[in-house]
């Protein structure tokens, strides 16, 4: 969703730039010539139908003025138009996710890990378990230190799911004991096709 | 004429080496040296590097602090099997600082921050296989 949100609001970023770089363009193009003929900036607002467009705006906030539909359709559209706002605020303020996971702090310097090579790791200690046949991790980096490590383990019918998260734990310790990262271990069993101990 | 112009531009042709770069190098040589370390990486843009003596070393950040040291950073891919990161960390820092010490720039070490971007396969007979 932040994504998708991010994205529009770059794209609208995008557009408006456009639009304010082509009328800036514009402006000054038609401000070079003098007088109120067609090469001008009176020239320019006719062009572009200003007047006719400043006659429309006053028709519609002089019927939006009075009660009726017309009044509730653009407090509607209004209503709107700030929702769309704090979205596309939203998606251009949003912090995007870390993929850095920060695991110590010290004055002799910091310690970090990508979360890719983190979840490398410790689905390799989780593989190295006795009944793990295989493991996918996640990590879900913290926003100051640490974070957390969801893994799924798959093992054989022949393993107590109990045990086998036990095991998973333990063998996650040299990761998890230093630092502030927490384990969530789930087993489950494995499909066909998965390698088998 | 141009014999002028040539002296002007000899001192510029020799490749450029300061504290700071000659720091990034000793570093960056003396944590190669761990067996749990493959190699430093500069990064999709290039932007955890330096620049020594025109050679770029990829994986290490020098940057100067208001007492006149230099931190680092290392920016590394471990090699499996590697054990906990956080002894491995110290034994990277320890070396660093005996080999600066070596090279008479000890004086000039600042923090010295690790992190590790990815993780290389074990090597299989010795070789890498990742």
């Amino acid at each position: 969703m932040v994504l998708l949100l991010r994205a529009l609001a770059r794209l609208v970023t995008f557009l408006l730039l456009v639009v304010l770089a082509v009328a800036g363009l514009a402006t000054a193009v038609f401000a070079l010539g003098a007088g109120a003929g067609d090469f001008s900036l009176p020239g320019l607002a006719r062009l572009v139908h200003l007047p006719d467009l400043r006659d429309q705006v006053g028709t519609l906030l002089g019927r939006v003025e009075a009660s009726g539909p017309l009044a509730a359709v653009t407090a509607l559209c209004s209503a709107g138009a700030v929702a769309l706002a704090l979205l596309l605020l939203a998606g251009a303020l949003w912090p995007g996710r870390e993929r850095l996971v920060v695991l110590e702090r010290a004055s002799e310097g910091r310690l970090s890990s990508r979360r890719r090579a983190l979840a490398r790791m410790a689905a390799a200690l989780v593989e190295q378990t006795h009944g793990v046949t295989a493991a996918k991790v996640r990590v879900l980096p913290a926003r100051r230190r640490g974070g957390r490590l969801l893994v799924r383990a798959y093992h054989s019918r022949a393993q107590q799911p109990q045990e086998l998260r036990d095991r998973a734990r333990q063998a996650l310790e040299p990761l998890t004991a230093p630092f502030a990262l927490r384990a969530r271990v789930r087993p489950r069993l494995g499909t066909r096709g998965r390698r088998v101990e | 004429m141009s014999a002028q112009t040539e002296d002007s531009a000899a001192p510029s042709a020799v490749p450029a080496s300061s504290p700071r770069s000659r720091l990034a190098r000793v570093a960056l040589h003396a944590v190669r040296r761990l067996d749990e370390v493959s190699h430093g990486v500069a990064g999709p843009q290039r932007v955890w590097a330096t620049i020594d003596a025109g050679e770029l070393l990829g994986g290490v950040v020098a940057a100067a602090r208001p007492d006149g040291r230099f931190d680092l950073e290392l920016h590394l891919v471990a090699q499996w099997p590697v054990g906990p990161l956080d002894e491995l960390a110290d034994r990277a820092r320890a070396r660093v600082q005996r080999e600066a010490r070596r090279a008479g720039l000890d004086d000039v070490l600042g923090a010295v921050a690790v992190a590790f971007e990815d993780v290389r396969e074990p090597r299989v007979g010795g070789e890498g296989a990742g």
